[in-house]
């Protein structure tokens, strides 16, 4: 598991989101620290899966979450190019 | 008489007249005898006499001898100087003749052999002769054609087959049905070669053919258009590896016919074409049907005109078609088996344009796995109409143009309006779709339901030249976390995400969204013009308070008006006199509106009041036409679907099957009974996008 950063901002009326960097020229109204899964897992709070990524809200923790593998792929198709 | 002792004795000189030396080697000298040196063994002397009696030549012969000392001797040849000879005729025969003089006769002086005629032998006649060619003076009158070939396999008690000849051309013209396994592998791996029809043939039944001529030397055009129907797995791999040119398809009457055409082209390496046309509607069978029917073979364009023919299944069915440019299957209209086209595509390399343009609807899950797969040429797949994708499963569009390096098509499925799955699993409709594909922006423009799981679980990965995702429909989803599914822009940088302003509050708070759908570097914007929510908020009715031309409100138009076209757009529920009129002109009369940034519709409402008098003032009909220049229409419906009366209005409402983002639309009026002097009225119109209401903040 990794956390990031994601600004809400705020220019010439519209608003929008940063995920990962911090914009230049714009009002910034929020940070939110995002929680992410590796690749290949998902995220577990409790017994309940919530995906990938979940915003850690005030109050909430890393502790309160735990991975879980994905389950497998299905298996490819050659990759050889066959002429 | 000449002494011919003197011969020995002298070294060579004049012989009298009737004598003749000749030596060993035939050289005759007349009327000289060499020197005694030069005399071999072997030369001979000859006396000629006449006798005038008999009127004849008595002739005698001499040996001359020499011995090893060169001492000479003279002996006289039996008979030779009166052989008794006569005169022979002799026939020609097939077979050898030794001819011995009759007794009393020492040989012949003259043999005439007779010339060869044709009754040499009996089997030199005009029939068996080809014809205009003269043997022996016999002209031919057979035909020029050679003998048919007819091959001939036999099966040993073992169940071993051989065939004793290989030309194939013709041998099957005379049957009439082939059974249950008549044929199955019959020829396969043998020499066999020609061309192949059953132009006579009514039936092929269960497994007839079934890699009957698999792994030969058979080539040219197959030909089975005379054929009225063919069974269960009836041409399974039937052709397979072998040099055919072109296949004329059966006619197909038959019901069932899963497999038929599994494996049934696999690597025929000089197939460029098939003609399918001749396959009537059938049942649909409840197998596969074209798997790996044409992979790895020279096809080079896959046209699918089937007479409405129900076929289910193209799994692999281009695999590897390395000469393939170009796939059209127009004539498909909506797509209910599962794995329809998984892997059709897979590696074709030289694939650039497919069309599925008539396409409506996608209810089946694994329709197109892996169906573009490293298609590094692919640039255009037409999905125009297809409006809605409820996949009973999952996994829609897994990988369907993974590696299509050079596809750029944004709006492949700008026609979208819903996307429904009850899969709960994280793989999902959209899963690994465009995995590293050239991809530069990308349009879901009319996609405003969105329902299920994961739908777009890295949708995107890869792609690292993608740069913004618009969806300005967006609007009924199920508002739940999990519904883009992780990782949609795994491994991709610097995209932008767009969104309708009015989804903001209620997006941002999604973790999906906030983490930037797994990318590096993402901004998700709320730049595009809101969609309203309130479906029955009263005060969404009022959408222009005047008329205004341009900008981004509605520009209204009508012909002959006698009182402005935007009078309809108010609200006026209190007012029931208020409305546009068309005023009196010749029918029909219409009334445009204009969306700047375009709008999709798909529900039209409006309505009458009941003081109107409907007789001259109610349009019979009504044609939607739609319009992105406002010059070139095209017309998306027509006529009421339902009407229904109020207490003061008699309301009307038209739906549109297909809505997208047009810029202009225009609401084509027909007066009652098409009546000139009649005129056309609207006290209120109501123009709804997806589910809501255009309403312009």
């Amino acid at each position: 598991m990794y956390t990031t950063i994601t600004y809400i901002f705020e220019k010439d009326g519209v608003k929008g989101m940063a995920c990962g960097y911090k914009p230049e020229n714009v009002t910034i109204l929020e940070e939110r620290v995002i929680l992410h899964a590796e690749d290949g897992y998902t995220l577990y709070k409790g017994e309940e899966e919530v995906g990938g990524a979940v915003w850690l809200v005030t109050g909430d923790t890393i502790d309160n979450y735990t991975e879980k593998e994905l389950p497998p792929e299905p298996e490819e198709e050659p990759e050889e190019n066959l002429d | 008489m000449f002494d011919r002792t003197k011969l020995l004795n002298i070294g060579g000189g004049v012989l009298p007249r009737s004598w003749q030396y000749s030596s060993s080697d035939d050289i005759t000298t007349n009327g000289y005898f060499p020197a005694e040196s030069r005399i071999q063994s072997g030369d001979k002397l000859t006396h000629v006499v006449y006798d005038r009696d008999n009127a004849t030549y008595n002739t005698t012969s001499y040996f001359v001898d020499k011995d090893d000392d060169g001492v000479l001797s003279v002996s006289e040849i039996p008979g030779g100087g009166s052989a008794n000879l006569k005169e022979l005729e002799v026939d020609s025969h097939i077979y050898e003749q030794i001819i011995i003089p009759a007794p009393g006769w020492d040989g012949y002086n003259k043999v005439t052999v007779h010339k060869v005629t044709s009754a040499i032998d009996s089997n030199i006649t005009a029939s068996n002769i080809v014809n205009g060619v003269n043997i022996l003076g016999v002209v031919g009158t057979a035909s020029a054609s050679a003998p048919k070939e007819v091959a001939r396999y036999v099966i040993d008690e073992n169940g071993v087959a051989t065939v004793s000849n290989r030309n194939l051309t013709g041998a099957f013209d005379d049957i009439t049905s082939l059974g249950e396994d008549s044929l199955k592998s019959a020829f396969s791996n043998t020499n066999v070669y020609g061309e192949i029809s059953f132009n006579n043939c009514s039936a092929i039944r269960n497994n007839a053919l079934s890699y009957a001529f698999s792994n030969t030397n058979i080539s040219g055009e197959v030909s089975l258009q005379n054929c009225l129907g063919v069974n269960f797995s009836g041409l399974y791999g039937a052709f397979q590896n072998t040099n055919i040119s072109f296949f004329n398809a059966p006619k197909m009457y038959s019901t069932t016919w899963g497999h038929c055409f599994d494996n049934t082209f696999n690597n025929c390496k000089n197939l460029r074409g098939f003609n399918l046309s001749n396959m009537q509607s059938v049942l649909q069978g409840s197998a596969e049907t074209f798997r790996n029917a044409f992979a790895s073979s020279g096809i080079e364009n896959a046209t699918f005109y089937i007479n409405g023919a129900q076929i289910n299944t193209f799994i692999d069915a281009f695999y590897n078609c390395k000469n393939l440019t170009y796939a059209n299957f127009s004539e498909i209209t909506t797509l209910s088996y599962q794995g329809a086209f998984n892997g059709t595509f897979y590696y074709c390399t030289n694939l650039t344009n497919v069309y599925f343009n008539s396409v409506s609807s996608i209810t089946a899950s694994d329709c197109f796995v892996n169906a573009f797969k490293g298609d590094s040429n692919l640039s255009y797949v037409n999905f125009e109409n297809l409006y809605s994708i409820s996949a009973s499963g999952n996994n829609t569009f897994v990988g369907a143009f993974n590696g299509c390096s050079n596809f750029s098509q944004g709006n492949i499925f700008g026609a979208v309006n819903r996307i429904t799955s009850s899969s709960t699993q994280q793989r999902n409709i959209f899963n690994g779709t465009f995995y590293n594909t050239g991809l530069t922006n990308m349009y879901f423009s009319n996609l405003t339901t969105l329902s299920g799981n994961a739908v777009f679980n890295k949708a995107f990965q890869y792609c690292s030249y993608l740069k913004d995702i618009y969806f300005p429909s967006f609007y009924n989803w199920n508002n739940s976390n999990l519904v883009f599914g992780s990782g949609m822009l795994q491994f991709v940088s610097n995209c932008t995400v767009h969104f309708p302003k009015s989804t903001q509050n209620s997006m941002s708070t999604w973790s999906q969204v906030a983490s930037g759908f797994g990318g590096t570097n993402i901004t998700v914007l709320w730049d595009l013009p809101s969609i309203s929510n309130n479906f029955n908020d009263s005060g969404c009715y009022n959408i222009m308070s005047s008329g205004t031309i341009g900008g981004n409100t509605f520009a209204v138009g009508a012909s002959s008006e006698s009182a402005d076209a935007w009078q309809a757009m108010k609200n006026s529920s209190s007012d029931l006199s208020t409305g546009w009129h068309s005023g009196v002109s010749e029918a029909p009369h219409y009334f445009d509106l204009y969306f700047p940034e375009g709008a999709q519709c798909n529900y039209i409402y409006w309505d009458i009041a009941n003081s109107v008098d409907r007789t001259t003032n109610a349009p019979e009909f009504i044609n939607v036409c739609v319009s992105d220049d406002g010059n070139t229409w095209k017309q998306v419906g027509s006529s009421f679907v339902m009407s229904r009366e109020t207490s003061d209005f008699t309301e009307y409402e038209i739906h549109l099957t297909y809505p997208r983002f047009y810029k202009y639309y225009r609401l084509f009026f027909n007066s009652y009974q098409n009546n000139p002097s009649y005129i056309t009225t609207i006290n209120r119109l109501y123009f709804y996008l997806g589910l809501c209401r255009y309403n312009e903040e």
